[in-house]
């Protein structure tokens, strides 16, 4: 394989590519997109922000109660930062018309019987709601009741019942409370980056396929060049087309979002290894895909066909997301090993697990090195249905011919 | 004198169609040879063997002493099948197929451009493929099969699409080629052309070599008994004549091997015929060509 070719073929492939105006379109998309966002935001979030702060504002004042069933009085030293006590209704509504109580509630003598509490409160229905479903008023309630026959300090337990939830696993020991969040969401990010790597790129990959056949130039190239570094050149070019796209979104979403996102990888509990690992799927997955779909989508006659069959390729990479249930709760479940082995789910399933889990390296290791092989097998009979397809013009390859060509290698 | 092209008993088959059964010819160097035959005969197959695009089921192929995918670099194609990049510049085209003929870059486009001038392209060079007319593109692909100044170059059907004039640029570009050492394979369904520029020819039917050899000779072979006659007065009824077409009184006549030019001379003379032109002719390549592919004569291979 002369490999200066390769290079004349990828460069010209790349730079084809991303001179298209519907690359460029679609490229600028996503940047377009998130300063719009983000000037929407900025604008017309103003007035919303203001709203929410008078909300949550309102929401951290103190509860007026007004006893009289006598249960109530006076306030355990528990609640007195959240609950004070008024003597009547005229005095407490005015404190929450003047804005000093987020809300009054009146006791009624015979509560105890009827449960019925009243409320005053000048917002809206919502407020209401939480707070009838407010954990924080019910305990108010529930320890006022049970006062008379409970010693103190259980009385400031039951209070507050729960106050942390420590984990009791070791290595999550140092971790803070978005942990959990990120361990599942960092993964989650990944797997769906490299799937729609793998279908943008495709979308090259496919015209760019299309294209020679289209236009009739399969004999003039292929009398130049050998099928191999064709195909390896189309690859190696339309792939980097493809991530130089997702560089780009990446680069502008990481800008947009002031850092977040690398924030968000800063905070997981992940070690730094394992993003290693996800970085060497991805590009492993990136590379098998990108090869498969150059091979079969040679075989379609026309762009759209093309696209059709590449697409069945690109739908596998898929399956890990719809067994991601199975993956967080059983993660060593045979299904689930045996994807980590299968070299076209296996970059998906093995960014799910190694997130989340501690992955016994028997399967990393095996399924780095299925995965290795199986670039060159694919690239193998890729470039075999390649050279098929591209000789095809305007017809499909049966079955039989597929089979024929991939025997008399 | 070694030959540029050797092909012997090459045999190629798609499925139950043996699309070349034993095809045999030699190509030397500097020579305009014609790969002739109708629709279907193999010639595409037999081309695409010769480019090494496919590999042949028996026999062999050797294109300048070695194996067709050996010296791709040296040869020139102009497919059948073929086309351009519509959204690509003209001079931009050109350059890349001429690296992937292994040319460099800088040399590709000098050279690119010298040949978009030698067409009268030149003002185009920077024009999208789209935005030029058929006859201009057909130019332009066959500049891309010579771009990498190739010493062999296989043409099939060059002179596709070209208006008169560009028709006779194609030939005289084609003829200062031949006069610069390069060896050409051309293929084509115009006889005329095949006859204004072949030294020799190869004509496949059905798979196999039917015709072969120098174009005169075969010619001579063909026409020992043709005749033009030009008359003022229609010809008279002539049972010697096998057959025979008139257009604006020029007669061209077919005799048997038993009747000779000259007793047919006499004849015409003494019915009294005003000849103003009596010529022994050849039988144009078409005709042969119709004649061979019909099954009505069969020349082994010289």
């Amino acid at each position: 394989m002369h490999l200066r070719k390769v290079y004349t073929i990828a460069r010209h492939e790349y730079t084809v590519t991303v001179r298209r105006p519907g690359f460029i379109v679609l490229t600028a998309t996503v940047p377009v997109l998130g300063l719009v966002v983000a000037v929407l935001v900025l604008v017309a979030g103003r007035g919303l922000l203001a709203q929410v702060d008078t909300l949550v504002g309102a929401m951290e004042k103190p509860i007026g109660v007004v006893d009289k069933s006598g249960y109530f009085s006076p306030v355990l030293p528990a609640f007195a930062d959240d609950f004070q006590r008024y003597e009547d209704e005229t005095e407490v509504y005015r404190a929450v018309d003047e804005g000093r109580l987020q809300a009054a509630i009146v006791i009624p003598p015979d509560y105890v019987q009827t449960g019925r509490v009243y409320v005053y409160s000048p917002q809206n229905v919502f407020q209401r709601v939480s707070l009838e479903d407010s954990h924080r008023l019910r305990a108010f309630l529930a320890v006022h009741l049970s006062r008379p026959w409970v010693p103190e300090e259980v009385l400031v337990r039951l209070s507050e019942p729960l106050v942390t939830l420590t984990p009791v696993a070791s290595r999550q020991e140092t971790a803070g409370p978005w942990a959990s969040f990120t361990q599942v969401l960092v993964p989650y990010m990944v797997a769906i980056l490299l799937v729609i790597s793998v279908f943008a790129s495709s979308g090259y990959l496919i015209q760019g396929l299309a294209e020679e056949k289209e236009n009739r130039l399969v004999e003039i190239i292929i009398s130049s060049v050998t099928p191999m570094e064709w195909f390896v050149g189309k690859v190696v070019g339309l792939g980097a087309a493809g991530l130089t796209q997702m560089g780009i979104w990446m680069l502008t979403s990481l800008a947009l979002s002031g850092g977040a996102m690398l924030a968000l990888v800063a905070v997981s509990p992940i070690p730094w290894y394992r993003w290693g690992l996800f970085l060497l799927y991805y590009a492993l997955g990136y590379a098998l895909y990108a090869v498969l779909q150059a091979g079969l989508g040679a075989l379609g006659t026309s762009t759209r066909e093309t696209q059709q069959i590449a697409g069945l390729a690109s739908v596998v990479a898929f399956v890990p997301f719809m067994l991601s249930g199975l993956v967080f709760t059983v993660p060593d479940a045979p299904l689930v090993r045996g994807l980590s082995y299968f070299p076209l789910t296996a970059p998906t399933m093995m960014i799910f697990r190694l997130a989340v889990f501690s992955v016994p390296t028997v399967d990393v290791v095996v399924s780095l090195t299925l995965l290795v092989v199986s670039i060159p097998v694919a690239g193998w009979i890729g470039a075999k249905l390649f050279r098929l397809g591209i000789l095809f013009y305007g017809k499909r390859p049966s079955l039989a011919e597929i089979w024929y060509a991939l025997r008399s290698a | 004198m070694q030959p540029t092209v050797r092909v012997r008993e090459i045999r190629k088959s798609f499925g139950t169609l043996q699309a070349v059964d034993g095809v045999s010819f030699e190509v030397y160097p500097g020579e305009i040879f014609g790969l002739l035959g109708p629709n279907g005969a193999g010639k595409t197959t037999t081309i695409r063997m010769l480019m090494g695009i496919l590999h042949p089921d028996a026999g062999q192929v050797e294109v300048l002493g070695q194996a067709p995918i050996q010296v791709r670099e040296r040869v020139g194609y102009l497919p059948e099948e073929r086309g351009l990049y519509p959204n690509l510049k003209v001079l931009d085209i050109l350059t890349y197929l001429a690296q992937l003929k292994g040319r460099p870059k800088a040399w590709a486009r000098e050279r690119a451009e010298a040949l978009l001038a030698r067409v009268g392209l030149a003002e185009r060079a920077h024009a999208k493929v789209k935005e030029l007319s058929r006859g201009m593109q057909q130019k332009v692909q066959l500049l891309a099969a010579i771009v990498h100044d190739p010493e062999v170059c296989v043409l099939d059907e060059p002179f596709q699409g070209l208006d008169p004039v560009n028709l006779q640029l194609v030939k005289e570009l084609l003829l200062e080629l031949k006069a610069a050492g390069k060896t050409i394979v051309l293929s084509t369904h115009q006889m005329n052309q095949v006859e204004a520029l072949c030294s020799r020819i190869a004509l496949i039917n059905r798979g196999r070599v039917v015709l072969y050899g120098e174009l005169a000779r075969i010619q001579q072979t063909y026409a020992a008994n043709v005749v033009y006659v030009h008359a003022s007065s229609p010809l008279p009824e002539l049972p010697m004549v096998r057959r025979y077409r008139e257009h604006n009184g020029m007669y061209y006549l077919e005799l048997p091997p038993e009747v000779s030019s000259q007793q047919l001379l006499r004849t015409l003379v003494q019915a009294g015929v005003e000849i103003q032109a009596f010529q022994v002719g050849r039988l144009p390549l078409e005709d042969i060509f119709v004649r061979v592919v019909q099954g009505e004569g069969q020349h082994a291979p010289s």
